[in-house]
């Protein structure tokens, strides 16, 4: 009986030594991408050229990392994917913009030019920056209605969806939405008619299109948790210089050649003329100087009433669509829950001179930063310093609304 | 337009094991199931020797029939790295039959025929889980039906061989992602360039796959049985490998994606349903069209030896070491008829299992015999390849069983078996490991068996 009870003990004690030898493997969550607040667990942006991170007249996997979305992920440690494309891009970005030959970009290429999406390895599982440049409010929720804007980079981000289906596949918790720029900016700088009213986006419209954005999140964990942002001024870009700021130039300094002539209706409202309220763009007020100086007999002219130029009542309109949809963007991020900033704000707050009244078209700042430290050479998008102001603002606005502490970014 | 990846749908690999090493099953008799499977050196009087140890027919009295099942009632997820979200395997149960009849020839001369599945079973996931592009339903069948003689050379020695005909089938379904193919040519894009490269999502469904295939073979069950002194015996068996070419049908069903490529000239001049473009893929002679294939996989070579100690006039006491030779199953290659669908070869590195069986019987009265056990095994899946088709690792189990004496000749066995099976990291619709597969089960055994 003994011998049994030892025989019994042993199995039992083989049993034991099983049991002991059980090992479970882990999960494995890198800290790097372990969000620092759940709220942040899938964070997706939605928006336009500025959220995809398109800068100088281009973008590429360069340009898209420096996105303020790019950031603001990194800060909050989430698992943040962005569509990258292929270098040297799509369109690749300009890298000089004033040259004889006309503006350069990386690689050599054209505006034409698109080096399609880059094979990830790992194949990203969602998509966490959903904006296309271009993006119009409509383009938030269709891509194939008459008043969508679709292009190259609607396909290679989206490949089929809409940024709502693209957001609701990442099934996110926590949003930014910046769309609404595009609504102005494409009336703003049109070559043939700059501010052109016809192609500002009516606002009960835009309110209309808006809310189907915020609805299509609604129906997401990110309802309610997240940041709207308003639309920019796109009167105050780099991009245009007032009508003034040319008759200064010319009736002050030798910059200008002699036979390019600054009409007297750019001179400002104080001497009679509305060069105050009249905005040049660059191409156009530069076009003219670059044919004066090819052809030095010849007198080229800029008047202030040229449709190339935006007028005042122009003006008014863009400012006032500006100051409507951001009512439409403050009300319903109100209504709604979410967090709202004015980006103008921002610029604002600059100090004097960051962005420039005239670019600079000659000396080594022509070639790094044209349009100041804050705009990238088109003249109207931010280049990285601006993004992360951004992202700056928009970690003030989280941790304000929802009680978090993202870090800024130094 | 090309589909070359897509021949990754049909790399069947092999189901997921739901009870043993890899995806062998060893319940394969309720008497031995209650006491952990273990009986190479004392088999139970029920027939099961036919599997367990060929040679314990020598010394079986009488005819014996006996029919049993085990229920299988598998649980388990996978659970990702990033999120930690858990997929659960979709609930199934399968019951595993096995029927023996032996019968004595004479003095130490046995023969019997038995029917058993010793490799098999499946797995079944959610059609929104990642994993569906490896596999989200698996199912291996394997049905041995095995004549077997054995005869006891002398006092102490028997002998026994078995002779299997298998009777295996093999289904799978998978869903292919659109993002991994191949882009049509008309786009004008360079050569090689996928849906991903234009934007497809990652995770589009656009076909669901699957094989339905069959094949057969023969395999060589051999058993030996040393009776040592009165107390102690020991034994093993070995069962050869077979190669099952399996030949069947291999279907593509077009899903429905929703995708319209925006206008976006001169890349896209038009918008682009891409189900219209897909579509032409599904039709006759086409890569996607249905049509017969063939791939093999090796039910591989197993082996036992253990012992059998009576400690008592009431307790027995045994145990055995078991191995699979895995190592057979390093890669899986499926052949399709249609020349325009390109065959595929996985990698599958496996590496040979292990198994400690330790059991103990107690016979309670006359009629009565209470069994308990435990077994601890290794994995046969290297950390390569733990996937959605076969989530396997390393595993304790632990067993009770039951078996009485109804009427004359009549005996009720009953087992419960509980699998821990080790939290494995594994993936799921990527090339890396990704996450963690949990897995366990509960099974029921239950067999009559009748002597003559």
């Amino acid at each position: 009986m003994l011998r049994t009870t030892k025989l019994i003990g042993a199995a039992a004690l083989g049993l034991l030594v099983g049991v002991g030898a059980c090992h479970n493997d882990k999960l494995l969550r890198p800290a790097a991408i372990t969000p620092v607040d759940p709220l942040f667990e899938r964070y997706v942006a939605m928006g336009n050229s500025i959220t995809a991170g398109f800068q100088s007249g281009g973008i590429n996997d360069s340009t898209q990392l420096q996105s303020y979305a790019n950031l603001l992920g990194k800060q909050m440690q989430t698992p943040f994917f962005m569509p990258l494309l292929n270098r040297p891009g799509c369109p690749p970005p300009i890298d000089t913009l004033f040259r004889a030959a006309g503006p350069h970009r990386v690689g050599g290429g054209t505006g034409a030019t698109c080096a399609l999406r880059r094979a990830q390895s790992v194949p990203p599982p969602w998509i966490s920056d959903v904006a296309v440049p271009s993006a119009e409010v409509m383009d938030g929720t269709s891509n194939l209605d008459t008043a969508s804007n679709p292009n190259t980079l609607t396909t290679l981000f989206l490949g089929g969806l809409t940024q709502s289906q693209m957001m609701r596949r990442a099934n996110p918790t926590f949003v930014t939405v910046w769309l609404g720029n595009n609504d102005v900016l494409g009336a703003a700088i049109d070559a043939a008619n700059a501010g052109d009213s016809t192609k500002v986006t009516d606002s009960t419209l835009f309110a209309n299109r808006y809310k189907a954005v915020l609805d299509s999140i609604a129906e997401t964990p990110a309802s309610g948790k997240g940041v709207l942002i308003g639309v920019a001024n796109v009167t105050v870009i780099p991009f245009f210089s007032q009508g003034q700021t040319y008759f200064a130039i010319k009736n002050t300094t030798a910059n200008f050649p002699a036979n390019f002539v600054v009409g007297p209706n750019c001179a400002p409202s104080s001497l009679g003329g509305k060069g105050d309220s009249v905005l040049v763009p660059f191409q156009f007020g530069l076009g003219l100087i670059g044919l004066a100086q090819a052809n030095p007999l010849n007198t080229y002219t800029l008047s202030c009433t040229e449709p190339q130029t935006v007028q005042p009542a122009e003006l008014l309109r863009l400012v006032r669509a500006v100051t409507q949809y951001n009512a439409t963007i403050s009300a319903q991020a109100t209504t709604r829950g979410y967090a709202y900033i004015d980006p103008n704000a921002l610029f604002a707050a600059l100090p004097p001179g960051s962005i420039p009244p005239f670019p600079t078209t000659a000396g080594p700042s022509a070639v790094s930063a044209p349009f100041g430290a804050f705009f990238s050479r088109d003249g109207i998008h931010p280049t990285a310093a601006s993004h992360k102001l951004i992202a700056n603002a928009l970690i003030q606005a989280v941790n304000a609304k929802y009680g978090t502490t993202l870090a800024p970014i130094p | 337009m090309r589909f070359a990846r897509y021949a990754l749908l049909l790399s069947i690999g092999v189901p997921a094991a739901l009870t043993a090493q890899g995806f062998a099953v060893n319940e394969l008799g309720t008497c031995a199931m209650g006491r952990g499977g273990v009986a190479g050196a004392s088999p139970c009087a029920d027939g099961s020797a036919i599997w367990y140890n060929p040679a314990g027919l020598a010394s079986l009295a009488g005819t014996h029939f006996s029919v049993g099942g085990t229920l299988i009632a598998p649980h388990g997820g996978f659970t990702d790295d990033l999120f930690g979200v858990k997929t659960d395997m979709l609930h199934q149960t399968f019951v595993v039959p096995n029927v023996y009849l032996t019968h004595q020839l004479g003095k130490g001369l046995g023969a019997g025929v038995g029917f058993f599945a010793p490799y098999g079973l499946g797995t079944k996931w959610p059609t929104d889980f990642n994993g569906r592009f490896d596999a989200y339903n698996t199912q291996l069948r394997s049905y041995y039906i095995q004549p077997t003689v054995a005869y006891q050379v002398t006092s102490w020695l028997s002998l026994g061989l078995g002779v299997a005909y298998i009777h295996s089938t093999v289904e799978l379904h998978q869903r292919a992602d659109l993002s991994q193919q191949l882009l049509p040519g008309f786009f004008g894009l360079p050569p090689g360039v996928t849906f991903a490269t234009i934007g497809v999502p990652t995770n589009t469904d656009f076909a669901d796959a699957s094989l339905k295939a069959s094949g057969n073979g023969v395999a060589f069950n051999g058993g030996i049985k040393i009776k040592v002194n009165d107390r102690l015996t020991i034994g093993g068996h070995f069962i050869t490998r077979k190669t099952i070419k399996y030949k069947g049908n291999a279907t593509f069903t077009q899903l429905p994606t929703g995708l319209v490529l925006a206008p976006a000239p001169p890349l896209i001049p038009t918008p682009v349903p891409l189900d219209l473009v897909l579509a032409s893929q599904f039709l006759a002679d086409s890569a996607l069209s249905a049509g017969s294939a063939t791939t093999a996989i090796t039910l591989p070579d197993q082996g036992i030896i253990g012992f059998a100690y009576k400690a008592s006039d009431r307790w027995t006491v045994m145990g055995d070491y078991q191995q699979i030779v895995w190592g057979w199953f390093n890669s899986l290659t499926i052949d399709f008829a249609n020349a325009k669908t390109p065959d595929r070869t996985q990698y599958e590195g496996y590496k040979d299992s292990h198994a400690v069986r330790l059991g103990v019987e107690f016979q309670q009265s006359a009629k009565t015999t209470i069994r308990a056990g435990y077994l601890y095994h290794t994995a046969g899946a290297p950390v390569q390849t733990v996937t959605p088709l076969l989530p396997e690792g390393a595993r304790n189990e632990f067993t009770i069983g039951l078996g009485t004496e109804l009427s004359g000749g009549l005996r009720l066995d009953a087992a419960y078996q509980l699998i821990l099976q080790q939290d494995r990291r594994g993936r799921a619709g990527t090339t890396f490991n990704n996450g963690l597969y949990t897995f366990g089960a509960h099974l029921f055994g239950a067999g009559l068996s009748y002597t003559f």
